[in-house]
């Protein structure tokens, strides 16, 4: 067992790289020890975590049935429980098998790689310890969700995750354009959150557990997976229904934190946190944790059709979607992060025709080639002194060819052109989406295929505005302060148009990225190492009795025809940018204020503003009339009233004291009288 | 012999006047004495009834009355000295401290 628990470390070290930041941020008064400190210990931990992941591939090897489980706590027993309250059992135990050490090794792997390019990009930055602080904190969180055994565990670290994004998009609080987007991260995220929980609780009430694997067989996978139907702890059948709700439920929470529609809307917005936080979290990593859980749940979505069939539209919709908004976007990040939204809905598409297989290679693919491209988004925004506007940029291919370089590489990749990585994980998608059970094969393959020709399109964009057209920064075009993200600080002496020099502490993540996004692919996909690898974590679709469909064509003429696709769509841009080398801009500002389809995809498809009317205004408009009429009028009507009326009866039963005696004599004459005629009235009776 | 309504209809007579008396009047002394006049007229009643049931009560009752009226004139007009000491004046209507 002691290669087992080799997965308690993986998690931990992290967690004590988190402390050690935390205490040297707080502790360490000389500002120099401090940064040099974090910036060793931060990115050891992480590597030292991937070498130990890289040891429980070879611990895996030798498993039976593929599975291995681990205490998170060392020296604790298996079955040492963490919460235990009415039959509702929850403990700390992780999960080693292909798909959480598959993630295991992505996440400390290119999250290490980022922690050094981080290293260099933040070198200049104040406040480093918090940041690699919160960025361990970040690895632990993630590696506790895809290691977790059960679905309160993964909660834990879901949440944990959510927690990190939100600290890391305000980093740079000062600027409360960040602090907001943080907080709309948190608030949309919440959103699915809530359908989250409710799918783990309808799990535990139908399953009556909720440990995902159980080493003597019992947990809530090993139920669904049972020959002739899913059963619960006490045997008895589930009904299909249930299991229906169960995965809607779960896929609102996926909806949420991988920013499929409606909840994208987040993701653009996270882009305001420095970029090694985006390439680690909103493209690498975090954003496919919803894509770990529909793979983890997979042996439930199976038997579900109809919410299979929900995915794959979601998915497809939103690949679609996030593809045109990104063709016109003008900061270099948001095109970015709309390819993300983008990639991510050919993830969960997948999924949704029931190739988990093929969703796990493209989180792997698109964790090298998009970590590729936000880090060299970064090196380009470093070199611009933070400069983000695609429009400023141009021709910078003489000043960073190693950049320019790394950029291609991965533009080639996500656009699909072969032999790049992006080309073997979105073909294979594609073609099970042509083959999908549901029937509607041909327009979830149609959507998918004119989406991959648009991100050939945007990419290529991308690189024409920042790489090949005239340079727009040396004219004097640039802003008169470069921006900086404490007011209080100053860049002095840094003049007009000079570019900063990357270090190579920025550059060898860069290559290494490169190479495996390069390369990545080929030796993974085609050769079926990839699939064969994870295998035993993912359910076949013939477990919920469904049947792939007729492919349109045969897989090789599928693979050429997404490798045509993408080379018209990188052509299109070339041929389009190339007209234009001067201005790098296709259209002018006045057709860009008329068009009504430009202004729609600028706009994002109007969500924000739908979001803004409805639950923003929507939100404002309820508070005000509880605010207004309800607790202005009503409630505090009601007590005043009270107050009002008391004050009255004082007011007017104060006349009654006159001071005269002959006033109280009278009073008191009346009295009398009154009960003399109630004494006789009830002599009268008798 | 007069029958025990009469006296019965002149003693509420006597009470209403005094009754009247007592709000109208502002001399003390006034309403002092129609103070006297309901207690008298209650007296009437008493000794009316008394007669009427044949039985002592009646009479017995009258005269603890107006043993309580004399020492309750006593104290009375006592008080009404110490206000006309105090004031230098009598009239009710102007003491009104119980208004404070």
């Amino acid at each position: 067992m002691m290669s087992a628990s080799l997965a308690t470390w993986v998690v931990l070290l992290p967690l004590i790289g988190f402390g050690f930041n935390a205490a040297s941020g707080l502790l360490l008064k000389d500002r120099q020890l401090q940064r040099k400190a974090v910036a060793y210990v931060a990115p050891g931990v992480v590597l030292l975590a991937f070498v130990l992941a890289l040891a429980l591939l070879g611990a895996l090897a030798n498993a039976p049935d593929h599975r291995l489980f681990a205490p998170l706590v060392p020296g604790t027993s298996l079955q040492h429980p963490w919460l235990s309250i009415a039959g509702f059992k929850a403990d700390f135990t992780l999960v080693i098998d292909p798909l959480s050490v598959l993630m295991a090794l992505i996440i400390t792997g290119v999250g290490g790689l980022i922690h050094v390019y981080a290293t260099g990009y933040m070198a200049e930055d104040r406040d480093q310890p918090r940041f690699f602080t919160h960025f361990n904190l970040f690895i632990f969180m993630m590696l506790l969700l895809v290691m977790a055994n059960n679905f309160l565990l993964m909660y834990v670290g879901w949440e944990g995750v959510g927690l990190c994004s939100y600290l890391l998009i305000g980093f740079w609080y000062v600027n409360s354009d960040n602090a907001r987007a943080g907080n709309k991260a948190f608030i949309v995220n919440r959103v699915g959150d809530l359908g989250f929980t409710l799918g783990v609780l309808a799990a535990w009430s139908v399953f009556g557990t909720i440990s995902f694997f159980n080493a003597a067989g019992g947990g809530v996978m090993q139920l669904a997976a049972h020959p002739g139907g899913a059963v619960d702890a006490l045997g008895h059948p589930v009904p299909q229904t249930m299991l229906t709700i169960i995965c809607l439920l779960l896929f609102v929470g996926v909806v949420g934190k991988s920013a499929q529609i409606p909840l994208f809307v987040w993701l653009p917005d996270a882009m305001a946190g420095p970029t090694p936080i985006s390439a680690l979290i909103h493209a690498a990593t975090m954003v496919t944790a919803g894509v770990v859980l529909l793979v983890r749940c997979s042996w439930l979505y199976v038997q579900s059709p109809l919410a299979l069939h929900v995915v794959a539209w979601v998915g497809v919709l939103t690949a679609f979607i996030g593809a045109t908004i990104a063709l016109v976007q003008t900061d270099i990040k948001r095109v970015l992060a709309y390819s993300t939204v983008s990639q991510l809905g050919y993830m969960v598409l997948a999924c949704g025709v029931g190739a988990f297989s093929a969703g796990m290679f493209h989180v792997l693919t698109h964790a090298f080639f998009k970590a590729l491209l936000f880090l060299g988004a970064g090196a380009v925004i470093h070199a611009m002194l933070g400069e983000q506007d695609m429009r400023r940029m141009g021709g910078l291919r003489k000043y960073l060819p190693a950049v320019w370089g790394v950029m291609l590489v991965a533009t080639y990749a996500i656009a699909g052109v072969p032999p790049f990585s992006g080309f073997f994980s979105k073909d294979p998608i594609l073609d099970a989406a042509s083959r999908a059970f549901s029937g509607d094969g041909a327009a979830l393959y149609a959507i998918g295929l004119f989406t991959a020709l648009l991100t050939a399109y945007y990419m290529n964009r991308l690189m024409w505005k920042t790489f090949y057209t005239e340079p727009r920064f040396v004219d004097g075009q640039l802003p008169d302060k470069h921006p900086t993200n404490y007011p209080e600080e100053k860049h002095e002496g840094e003049a007009h148009g000079h570019l900063h020099l990357v270090p190579s502490s920025m550059m060898i993540p860069l290559y290494i990225l490169a190479v495996l996004s390069a390369i990545g692919g080929l030796v993974l996909g085609p050769t079926g190492i990839f699939e064969r690898f994870l295998a035993p974590s993912v359910a076949p679709l013939s477990l919920g009795g469904l049947q792939e469909g007729q492919p349109l064509f045969s897989t090789t003429v599928g693979y050429i025809v997404s490798a045509i696709v993408a080379i018209i769509g990188l052509s299109i841009a070339a041929y389009l940018y190339r007209q234009h080398m001067q201005t790098g801009e296709l259209l002018p500002e006045e057709a860009k204020r008329t068009n009504l389809l430009y202004r729609f995809l600028d706009a994002r498809w109007e969500f924000d503003a739908v979001y803004e009317w409805l639950f923003i205004r929507g939100g404002a408009q309820v508070a005000r009339f509880l605010w207004k009429s309800l607790d202005e009028e009503i409630i505090d009507g009601i007590v005043e009233g009270i107050g009002a009326a008391v004050a009255w009866v004082g007011r007017t039963g104060r006349r009654l004291q006159t001071g005269y005696v002959r006033n109280y004599a009278l009073i008191m004459f009346l009295g009398g009288v009154i009960l003399v005629i109630g004494l006789l009235a009830g002599l009268m009776r008798y | 012999m007069v029958p025990t309504s009469y006296y019965l209809v002149l003693s509420a007579l006597l009470f209403i006047i005094g009754t009247a008396g007592v709000l109208i009047r502002r001399n003390p002394i006034q309403i002092f004495m129609c103070v006297e006049l309901m207690l008298n007229a209650a007296n009437v009643a008493f000794v009316a009834l008394g007669r009427h049931f044949g039985q002592i009560n009646g009479q017995m009752y009258a005269i603890f009355s107006l043993a309580v009226a004399a020492a309750e004139v006593s104290v009375g007009l006592g008080i009404i000295v110490a206000i006309f000491r105090l004031r230098e004046t009598i009239n009710i209507d102007e003491v009104n401290l119980l208004k404070q």
